[in-house]
């Protein structure tokens, strides 16, 4: 299927043997908004990184296919010039590596372009998320606070403008500010893309109107509906859902 | 080939100590003696095996004065079957009053037939001073070259980025010509895979 | 002063000895004659005579360690190197020999027997005297006994582990040990079984001139537990005293092992042990090592790491005072992958003594995934005091993590400074910060022991500090 993410029956576990998805399937189209719920421990932020291919997890069934093309197993940064992309919930620090460089040499994977343009670009993109400029300047996320490094994750992505993003908890530890900066920029990024957003608070759904939302527990998507689904939830809590 | 040196710090003040290998060197031997009150001596080192090149490093910084200080930073990476083969010795002696000492040796292996040997001794007979060290010796970060290829950047390019991010914090320390001379050597072994 | 806490007007508490009533002794000195008597004395089977032969070969061939702590006041010639109290075991303490039990009383053995131990093996001299095993114990098939009767009762077992983990080859002490070893413990915990009870045994040595040799072997079988403590405290004499040990612990699949040593041998004693755990599969083994005795202590407990997912921890704690060095720390060998290991040593040194760290990771090839971590902190007290590490890191695999960090400093000023400004003398504060140097250890430590170390850290400041 062209112009979707298509994840069918996705069983995953860590190295070590320990099962966390047991069978999720999801669609997510371009120019649609996901948002995945569910309680600590069901399994959200594995999804994300398994669609990434972490490597402290092995897919054992199902597959993943990107605009028609199976990714269930080819490398990770193929997955990303292929469209991918994954802002993580504790991006990692990497002494050494300038921000800067690496973004550009990550966006000259797919489009050449000059430094002092690249520059240009992305500073403007950096004042737009309320981040200093001399962040960019700095180590890949060294020093960075939370927030600044949840934010450096959106502007790596504005950067590169993929075609699926899945954003793992963006909203945990912002405050009500940096929320309002974050869903500005997903929703007034100029091209289409589809998103799957991974949140446990829900507070950034103030700000950002998804289409479809999902709740998965113990590693299966248990409900799927609309916005009010998130609100539902919000007011009674995920217990409310299995007493039906 | 072998370097074979003995440095005798006679006044206070600061010296700096580049030792950068790219393989050649067979042997490479230090014996540096920080003599007179407020002398101070910076090693820095940087190490870049491949092929089946080897070194035994030996470097020795007595302190026999008060007030001394040694800073030693060691960081190697050895790809293929290079290894290196460290020694590190820090001494002391009585009556070195106010003294400092670290040394850090940091070994990155690159390849699963590269090896390392790191012993980074340290004889104190002076209570009044500050000594320390560390060493780690491992491979590449998993995470960091996962978060690096997740933004689309190929294997072999993100591990020289992470390469490159490991030795920076000595090579910064180097003098402009010197940091370029290694930059060079390093690119040009990146320009093989990439 | 000197630096026990068992003096009292410089005498040191536990430094009585009985006059010798000694049953048999073999003469002074070491040759095959002697090994082959003390077989025959022990009346053992032709196996362990052979062993010990062989073994007295290697002592002869072997050459004296060139590192390490100073060895030249050990006299192979000048010691006995058996000396029994008695020739009957004792299952109560009716039994005992009143000198012996005079002994005990004195080192607070009949009050330890009133806790809830599990049973207690007690050395007088080279043999052990008196053995009690609580019922339960051997009715879950835990062995526990001295290592003499365990040649004669269970030589099957013994047969298959003696000497597999530390063969005499493997240093000068360990074929000394082999060849002359009496007393000492056997240990072995069936599958599954857990020992929740620590195990514990006292040594000591009473003549003059008598090394002591016990030999130590436990066997946790799959899945087991068991935690073996052991305090030793020695007479004070003018002439040196040797004290080497071996200890061979297996920790087979899934089981695990701690080891708790504290050491307090008096300022005459050569303190040199050689202790290893062989840990397969998923197995644990802690060595807890506190050394605050003895003139020279050589010491390091290894870990031997040699099936897939096995971990182990040495905790080294070394107190060095006057004339006295410390040379300990720890080794940990990876040979399977997704070992991991972790060394923690602290020492302390004041009044000239002399405390070193003396280390080794080594991960072969193969042993991927595996993590190790070295941690060793020195405190020099004093002027006169000397610290020393050596840390010997072998990496021939890649794909590992190996971290090692250490640090050498006094007492810090900042610290010492706050602490008096709350109305603590300067010893006092000194015996706080050191307190809290040591504090991963000590908190690893059983109660009864740590007591005894506190008390003696404290009154080792009294005397030294202010």
């Amino acid at each position: 299927m062209k112009n979707a993410l298509v994840i069918n029956n996705l069983y995953a576990q860590t190295i070590d043997g320990k099962e966390i998805l047991r069978g999720v399937s999801l669609t997510i189209k371009i120019k649609e908004k996901h948002v995945l719920m569910g309680p600590n421990g069901g399994g959200k932020s594995t999804l994300a990184q398994v669609l990434m291919g972490h490597p402290g997890y092995v897919i054992t069934k199902g597959t993943i296919f990107l605009d028609g093309v199976d990714i269930t197993r080819i490398s990770v940064d193929k997955k990303a010039k292929l469209g991918l992309f994954l802002g993580f919930q504790y991006p990692v620090e990497v002494p050494g590596v300038n921000f800067a460089s690496f973004l550009r040499m990550a966006f000259q994977e797919k489009k050449s372009v000059s430094l002092k343009i690249f520059k240009q670009n992305m500073q403007k993109n950096a004042k737009q998320l309320g981040l200093r400029e001399d962040m960019t300047e700095r180590s890949l996320n060294e020093g960075f606070s939370g927030g600044e490094k949840k934010k450096a994750e959106i502007l790596q992505m504005s950067i590169l403008k993929p075609r699926y993003v899945v954003l793992d908890e963006p909203d945990s530890g912002l405050d009500v500010d940096a929320l309002q900066y974050i869903a500005h920029q997903v929703e007034s990024l100029n091209y289409s893309f589809g998103l799957l957003l991974i949140t446990h608070y829900q507070r950034i759904l103030k700000y950002l109107k998804p289409d479809f939302v999902h709740v998965l527990v113990k590693g299966k998507i248990v409900q799927t509906g609309n916005a009010s689904l998130a609100s539902l939830i919000e007011e009674k809590g995920y217990n409310f859902l299995f007493q039906k | 080939m072998q370097i074979k040196k003995q440095i005798v710090l006679n006044k206070s003040g600061e010296v700096l100590l580049p030792i950068i290998w790219f393989g050649k060197e067979k042997e490479i031997i230090y014996d540096i003696y920080l003599a007179e009150k407020g002398a101070s001596i910076k090693v820095l080192g940087v190490f870049f095996g491949t092929g089946e090149s080897t070194v035994d490093v030996k470097v020795n910084i007595y302190h026999n004065s008060p007030e001394t200080t040694s800073h030693f930073l060691l960081k190697g990476v050895l790809e293929d079957s290079s290894s290196i083969n460290f020694d590190g010795l820090v001494k002391i002696i009585k009556g070195a009053k106010g003294s400092i000492a670290w040394l850090g040796a940091y070994l990155l292996l690159l390849s699963n037939a590269s090896k390392g040997r790191a012993v980074p001794s340290l004889e104190i007979a002076e209570n009044d001073i500050k000594a320390g060290h560390a060493t780690t010796i491992g491979k590449v970060n998993e995470l960091e070259l996962f978060y690096l290829m997740s933004r689309g950047i190929p294997y072999e390019k993100s591990k020289m980025l992470l390469v490159e991010g490991f030795l920076s914090s000595v090579v910064n320390q180097l003098s402009k010509g010197k940091q370029s001379a290694v930059k060079e050597r390093i690119a040009e072994y990146a320009n093989n895979f990439i | 002063m000197s630096n026990s806490p068992f003096f009292t007007n410089n005498v040191y508490k536990f430094g009585f000895y009985q006059p010798e009533n000694d049953v048999v002794r073999t003469p002074k000195g070491l040759s095959r004659e002697v090994v082959e008597m003390i077989s025959r004395i022990k009346n053992e089977p032709l196996w362990m005579r052979n062993f010990r032969l062989q073994a007295y070969m290697m002592f002869e061939q072997k050459m004296m360690p060139t590192w390490g702590a100073d060895l030249s006041g050990v006299n192979f010639d000048e010691l006995y190197y058996y000396v029994s109290s008695s020739e009957k075991k004792f299952h109560d303490w009716k039994e005992v020999p009143i000198e012996v039990l005079d002994t005990y009383e004195k080192i607070g053995i009949p009050q330890a027997e009133k806790k809830f131990l599990g049973g207690v093996g007690a050395q007088y001299d080279s043999e052990v005297i008196y053995q009690s095993i609580k019922k339960h114990l051997e009715e879950k098939g835990v062995i526990f006994t001295d290592t003499d009767t365990a040649v004669q009762k269970y030589p099957d077992l013994v047969r298959e582990y003696f000497g597999t983990i530390i063969p005499p080859s493997d240093n000068k002490f360990a074929a000394l040990n082999s060849a002359v070893w009496s007393g000492g413990n056997f240990i072995y915990v069936p599958k599954g079984v857990q020992v929740e009870i620590p195990l514990q045994a006292y040594f000591r040595m009473n003549a003059k001139q008598i090394g002591q040799f016990e030999r130590t072997l436990i066997i946790a079988d799959e899945g087991s537990y068991v935690h073996y403590l052991e305090g030793c405290t020695a007479p004070n004499h003018h002439t040196a005293t040797l004290h080497a040990a071996v200890v061979e612990v297996i920790v087979k699949k899934g089981a695990r092992v701690r080891y708790t040593t504290v050491q307090n041998w008096s300022e005459t004693v050569y303190n040199l042990v050689t202790k290893r755990m062989f840990i397969e599969e998923e197995g644990v083994g802690e060595w807890i090592d506190g050394n605050i005795g003895s003139k020279v202590t050589m010491k390091y407990p290894s870990l031997i790491l040699a099936g897939k997912g096995a971990s182990g921890e040495v905790l080294s704690m070394a107190f060095a005072g006057a004339n006295q060095h410390q040379d300990a720390g720890g080794k940990a060998i990876h040979l399977a992958p997704y070992t991991t290991s972790m060394i923690t040593s602290k020492s302390v040194s004041m009044q000239g003594g002399r405390a070193s760290y003396r280390g080794m990771v080594k991960i072969a090839k193969g042993a991927k995934g595996s993590k190790s971590f070295v941690r060793c902190d020195a405190l020099l007290l004093d002027e006169l005091s000397r610290s020393d590490t050596y840390p010997v890191n072998i990496i021939n695999e890649q794909d590992v993590t190996l971290g090692h960090e250490a640090s050498v400093s006094k007492v810090g000023e900042q610290q010492l400074f706050y602490l008096m400004s709350r109305g603590l003398n300067e010893s006092q504060a000194t015996s706080l910060i050191v307190n809290g140097f040591i504090e991963p250890i000590m908190k690893e430590i059983p109660l009864d022991y740590a007591v005894e170390l506190n008390r003696f850290i404290n009154l080792s400041m009294e005397g030294a500090v202010g």
